[in-house]
């Protein structure tokens, strides 16, 4: 997940207008959600895997990385939309397992829903990733204010943000400093250590959100967190491919369903 | 009219859990100068700190600011804090904003300054710490000493008259030690009254104008460095030694090898041209 946070802040796009950027997800996400032609998820999953592998140069262990991470739970729940239980006189089936009176089985019906889905749920996370790998977190906090979205939701999503990785930190030299002394040798011990890490982290986290305070006060805090407003400039080329996309993916939704 | 931006009567100090850090702590701080507080660990110098821009209420005692005494209603606090900057010991617990830019804008933008005084002195902060070309960058991607760079700068924009840092070189390469110290130097010449807490005495004796030296909550030396270090018991009493430079110029005057009648040297170079042929 900091791999994540690491590319968006050294990628190709990261000055580029977080509006585009958003919208070139939004747009790839729509479509890619409300037709339910697999042409269109592919074009997706093929268009966003060379942006990835080529333009952003992320490189292919981390994207398959990725991709595979949703499988875990995208392919259970596709299998369960694949398999049916039919009465045992039901038309044509694939894999056929008889029950008794009732047949489970795969129809070509079912299957090729559980394909749509599949597709349909991996094009959407290429649009987000898309998002997640060109824009660093301040800008989508930009984002988020523009949109309207209160400001104290965006300011807690931004301090959360931040926290993470103190929260990381914290824990990691916690954690290394209880092996250094043998914390995770057995089992026994780490089940006792990983207890004390947990409470440990809960201990500093509120004396450093106290010395925070101090610090944030010291600078005429008063209970707001203003930002200063970044200046993002549009590309024209940036929208003429936004367009073209979105066009190119309309014209695909017109094509017939593979099944 | 005393030229004093800071004084203290009879402060007294105690923590929550009994601690009693400051004991009848009366001091004064003169205005402009580069003033080191030193003292061992324990002495009390977090926690003066802490009281001067009113985080901290002392249970006993009044404390002035440039006159005028410090009160704890919220637009007196306010004033205040935006005359006095505390930089803190640990830049970890001080930055919270997503990226360096937005970090050190909260400060002015808290003040209630125009859009365009807040990037200039957003560009300005930067620009005296050597991170104009880190503004975008977020803050947990920094080395400590930009984490300190950026703790530094954000204080700066606020312009103070009086800048406090707690233990500015602590955890701080050689090299980076010395940018901060300098900055300070910089800094201390366009008139703001600098301070910094150490425990350094060579740090204290290349630098400072101004010593004050806590021991258990109480000052118990106060003065130009030349004059508060060569009281050796002084230093003693605090669990400090004496700085490595005055060492070696007491112990070549004995053996002949210096010229008698000058003053202590404050520098390296300055012992080498006392240093007789």
């Amino acid at each position: 997940m900091f791999m994540l946070d690491w590319y968006a802040h050294n990628s190709r796009l990261r000055t580029a207008h977080p509006v585009e950027k958003a919208l070139f997800a939004l747009l790839c996400l729509g479509p890619a959600l409300y037709f339910s032609r697999e042409a269109v998820s592919l074009a997706i999953i093929l268009l966003h895997s060379i942006i990835f592998l080529f333009y952003l140069q992320i490189p292919l262990r981390f994207y398959v990385k990725l991709m595979l991470m949703p499988l875990a739970f995208l392919l259970p729940g596709c299998l369960a939309v694949a398999l049916e239980l039919v009465p045992a006189q039901a038309g044509a089936m694939m894999l056929i397992l008889p029950l008794g009176s009732l047949t489970l089985g795969i129809s070509p019906g079912s299957f090729s829903l559980a394909v749509n889905i599949l597709l349909r749920s991996l094009a959407a996370l290429s649009a987000l990733y898309f998002l997640a790998l060109t824009t660093p977190f301040a800008q989508l906090g930009w984002l988020l204010r523009k949109a309207k979205i209160p400001a104290g939701a965006v300011e807690l999503a931004l301090l959360t943000y931040r926290f993470i990785f103190v929260l990381a930190d914290t824990a990691h030299s916690i954690y290394t400093s209880q092996s250094t002394r043998l914390g995770y040798s057995c089992r026994r011990n780490t089940l006792k250590s990983l207890g004390l890490l947990a409470s440990g982290l809960l201990i500093k986290s509120l004396e450093r959100s106290r010395l925070m305070h101090a610090s944030l006060v010291s600078r005429c805090y008063e209970g707001e967190f203003p930002s200063l407003e970044t200046r993002y400039s549009f590309s024209l080329r940036n929208w003429l491919l936004i367009g073209g996309v979105t066009t190119a993916l309309l014209a695909l939704s017109r094509m017939p369903a593979f099944f | 009219m005393s030229n004093n931006i800071i004084e203290t009567k009879g402060i007294v100090f105690t923590y929550a859990d009994g601690t009693r850090a400051l004991s009848d702590l009366t001091l004064t701080l003169p205005a402009g100068k580069r003033i080191a507080v030193l003292g061992a660990n324990g002495s009390g110098k977090t926690t003066f700190f802490l009281c001067l821009n009113g985080i901290l209420r002392p249970q006993k005692g009044e404390i002035f600011f440039a006159g005028e005494q410090v009160r704890y209603d919220k637009k007196s606090l306010r004033r205040l804090r935006s005359r006095l900057g505390i930089i803190f010991q640990d830049p970890e617990v001080q930055l919270f904003a997503a990226n360096v830019q937005q970090e050190v804008a909260f400060g002015p933008l808290n003040l209630g300054l125009a859009e365009k005084e807040v990037r200039r002195r957003v560009r300005q902060a930067l620009a005296l710490t050597g991170m104009e070309r880190l503004a975008e960058k977020a803050t947990h991607m920094l080395s400590y000493g930009q984490k300190k760079q950026v703790a530094i700068a954000s204080i700066l924009a606020m312009e103070p008259d009086v800048l406090v840092a707690d233990e500015p070189t602590a955890w701080l390469d050689q090299l980076h030690a010395g940018k901060v110290m300098e900055l300070f130097h910089s800094i201390s010449k366009q008139g703001t009254t600098v301070i910094i807490s150490t425990h350094d005495t060579d740090l204290a004796f290349s630098w400072a104008e101004e010593i004050i030296l806590l021991e258990e909550g109480k000052l118990l030396g106060k003065g130009p460095p030349e004059a508060v270090f060569l009281e050796k018991e002084l230093l003693t009493a605090t669990g400090l030694r004496r700085p490595l430079l005055l060492e070696i110029y007491f112990l070549l005057k004995k053996k002949g090898c210096v010229t008698n009648e000058a003053p202590a040297p404050r520098t390296l170079e300055a012992l080498a041209y006392l240093i007789k042929e």
